[in-house]
């Protein structure tokens, strides 16, 4: 290997990406957007949830009730109807739930129990799951207040969230961020460099030439091996000025980690590059292996707890799955290089593993 | 006239089906996505990793123990015996959830029975639980189901010795409350999220093939050579859009039949005329994004990054994957301009709530400018950059 021929590759490279300004403005814009739609507009809570109010008698009480609905976090009173198909009213008021009081509700305060009807919209699972399960704590406490009523408790139960006791979603979606696009801007920017020179036929250019593959390699996976430690480094750094997002833990383990992720990421689109002919196949190619399971299996939105057993497999190939482990547990966790060794290691293996099936595709092809 | 354009178009669907590799990459591999991750997206919480520290150690707090671990939602991982132990597993990850139940559990409980005469009690028992934070949502969800549970047991527990005095429960509590889910009883979340895995599916056709074929023929050079045929911009143009527009169509009714059967998606009371209508001006909103984003790219690189990049901020914004009511005023009112987001709405409503049609008739509205402006904006950027 003749370090020259690797450091004029990789100029060669180099050149290529500055002189497409738009893709790098939007390689290097997208994660600044998306962590500022995640830090600003995106929640994964839910809140204001409409709900429509059947009253076949409205007075003071009922609309005691009516306000507190509408004063809640988690609702946002749309609509008080006399009556009315439940079903009908959840389509005209696009509404998530529809709660019926009897017609004699402020008779019933006296003499209780109040019986109180609730129909939830399942076409969306996760709000009918919120508000099915909260629903029934705030009318009690709402019945309590007014009546005085009040049901005695055996247990009262105290929760306290570790690792992250303001529950800020920051700490949630800067490590998810990370793993999902650093994979999709590495894969994608390599898997298209070799299928580009295919197509313009100047790989065989480089075939002729004194070159080894493994000084080509290297040459073209350098400057997205900066290209992506400059987006990881910028994630972290708008964590950590705008949402406040510490690292905890050991710095220099997440950075050894991150260029392990990276590597593997790119080592992945140039695997896919050797394969396909065509750049939008491997652009394709590429996105398709990357941004579904980074999003969906890798824990990030989705708890890998929760997948069936089947999916719960095929979310330890998903090298996503170990760099989230490593990185909320540095950010988090500031837990421990010693409890973080298998998935650094498991890590590791992917990368290796897929570099030289790569670079051994690639050998075999020039 | 028609003849050119017809030629025109029977061009691109020969070149559309020479190209096999496209087809495997942007049909057979979404569906097939779709139907394996299709049951990855809950955002229900199973399989809570749990551990129990009883300080207690007395018939009630082990018939607690016992009711937590028979759930079927939690995963127990063992007794622990001290709570710095308890903070090594939630540290490790071992455990997620940690239920702490005090010394004299048992003792506070019984006082804070009602007396059957004054009904007066003592403050009751306090069980914490500690909750691993990383994922907000689902710690929140998955103390909610701890929390369920034990109140449920505190409930039996109390009607239980109440009953042994001679009192009835019911007169203590003030609610009874009768709930249903209606159109989704089973509570699918596969039902909710396919829907916004094939507007993905048809946006990469019609936006990212149009885009592909204009700038491949610009890359190549053979646009030029179109431009010099009798043929004019708007047949040629039209000749380009009309075939993918009609594949993104296609692409829509076939995916949703084969995923909706994966699925089990009822259709029972399904519009199809309104998801048609909705689909043909979407499909119009992606094909012209494709058009506009060919006139301001260079390569097929930079349209994919392009289209992609308004993709990813369409779909997030959209209520796909997170609660579009969450969202502040101001980003609720800025996503009026996106047609994932009335789309989405439109085909959620349409199949899953059984909505007729005219109920979404501002949804329809919008959608209709949304596309009408793209595709003017396209046809004229089209045309300045053809001459």
């Amino acid at each position: 290997m003749n370090l020259r021929f690797i450091i004029a590759m990789a100029s060669k490279e180099f050149r290529h990406i500055l002189r497409d300004g738009q893709t790098l403005t939007i390689i290097l814009s997208l994660p600044v957007i998306m962590m500022f739609l995640f830090g600003y507009a995106l929640k994964s809570e839910i809140d204001n949830a409409r709900i429509v109010l059947i009253d076949p008698n409205p007075s003071p009480a009922s609309e005691r009730l009516a306000e507190a609905l509408d004063a809640s976090r988690l609702f946002s009173l749309v609509g008080v109807v006399p009556g009315g198909n439940p079903q009908e009213l959840l389509v005209e008021y696009r509404a998530s739930a529809i709660l019926q009081v009897e017609p004699g509700y402020a008779n019933n305060l006296q003499d209780p129990p109040v019986q109180i009807g609730a129909w939830f919209d399942g076409s969306d699972p996760a709000t009918a799951t919120t508000l099915r399960n909260s629903l029934p704590a705030f009318l009690r406490k709402h019945l309590s207040a007014i009546t005085g009523n009040k049901t005695p408790e055996l247990v009262s139960v105290n929760v306290r969230f570790l690792f992250n006791p303001e529950q800020k979603s920051a700490l949630f979606f800067v490590p998810g961020l990370m793993a999902s696009i650093l994979a999709m801007i590495c894969a994608l920017l390599t898997s298209v460099t070799v299928t580009k020179e295919k197509e313009s036929g100047t790989l065989a250019n480089l075939r002729i030439s004194r070159l080894h593959s493994k000084e080509i390699i290297i040459g073209k996976l350098l400057p997205y091996f900066v290209i992506g430690s400059v987006t990881g480094i910028f994630i972290l750094a708008i964590g950590r000025i705008a949402f406040n997002v510490p690292i905890n833990g050991s710095v220099g383990f997440l950075a050894t980690a991150t260029a392990i992720y990276i590597v593997t990421n790119l080592a992945i689109g140039l695997l896919i590059s050797t394969v396909v002919e065509k750049q939008q196949h491997a652009m394709l190619g590429a996105l398709g292996i990357t941004m579904m399971p980074t999003i969906m299996l890798s824990g990030f939105v989705f708890p890998i707890a929760s997948l069936p057993k089947i999916l719960q497999y095929l979310s330890e190939i998903v090298p996503a799955t170990w760099y989230l482990k490593i990185v909320r547990g540095v950010i988090l966790k500031a837990a421990e290089s010693s409890t973080l060794s298998t998935p650094i290691l498991v890590l590791s293996g992917m990368g290796f593993v897929l570099l030289i099936l790569a670079s051994r595709r690639f050998a075999k092809e020039k | 006239m028609l003849r050119r354009l017809l030629a025109m178009i029977r061009k691109e669907f020969l070149q559309i089906r020479r190209d096999k590799q496209s087809t495997m990459m942007l049909f057979v591999l979404p569906i097939l996505q779709t139907m394996i991750l299709g049951y990855a997206m809950t955002r229900d919480v199973r399989n809570i990793s749990m551990g129990i520290l009883d300080l207690d150690r007395s018939p009630a707090s082990s018939s607690l123990s016992e009711r937590l671990i028979q759930n079927d939602r939690f995963v127990n991982q063992g007794h622990f015996q001290s709570m710095e132990e308890m903070r090594q597993a939630l540290l490790a990850g071992t455990i997620i959830l940690g239920v702490v139940i005090p010394r004299e559990f048992a003792l506070q409980i019984e006082g804070a029975t009602p007396d059957a005469v004054t009904m007066e009690s003592e403050s009751p028992a306090n069980i914490t639980l500690l909750v691993d934070g990383q994922d907000a949502a689902s710690a929140g969800t998955a103390a909610g189901y701890a929390g369920a549970i034990i109140g449920q047991w505190s409930l039996e527990t109390l009607r239980h010795e109440l009953l042994a005095q001679g009192m009835d429960m019911a007169s203590l509590s003030p609610l009874d409350l009768r709930d249903r889910i209606l159109n989704n009883p089973e509570l699918e979340y596969s039902w909710f999220m396919v829907p916004g895995m094939l507007i993905i599916l048809v946006t990469m056709t019609g936006a990212l093939l149009t885009s592909f074929s204009l700038v491949r023929e610009r890359e190549n050079g053979t646009l030029e050579q179109l431009l010099v045929t009798p043929v004019n911009p708007i047949q040629i143009l039209l000749g380009k859009a009309l075939p993918y527009w009609i594949l993104s169509q296609v692409t829509f009714f076939l995916s949703l039949g084969i995923v909706g059967w994966w699925y089990n998606i009822p259709f029972g009371r399904t519009d199809f005329l309104g998801l048609y209508i909705g689909i043909a001006f979407y499909a119009l909103t992606s094909v012209s994004l494709g058009i506009l984003v060919s006139t301001i790219v260079s390569s097929q690189q930079q349209a994919l990054f392009l289209i992609w990049f308004f993709l990813i901020f369409f779909i997030l914004t959209s209520g796909f994957m997170l609660p579009f009511e969450s969202m502040p005023n101001w980003m609720q009112n800025l996503t009026e301009f996106n047609a994932v987001r009335h789309f989405l709405y439109m085909v959620r409503a349409l199949i899953l709530r059984g909505a007729p049609p005219h109920t979404l008739l501002p949804e329809y509205l919008k959608l209709v400018v949304i596309a009408l402006i793209l595709f003017t904006t396209s046809v004229i950027m089209f045309r300045r950059k053809a001459s």
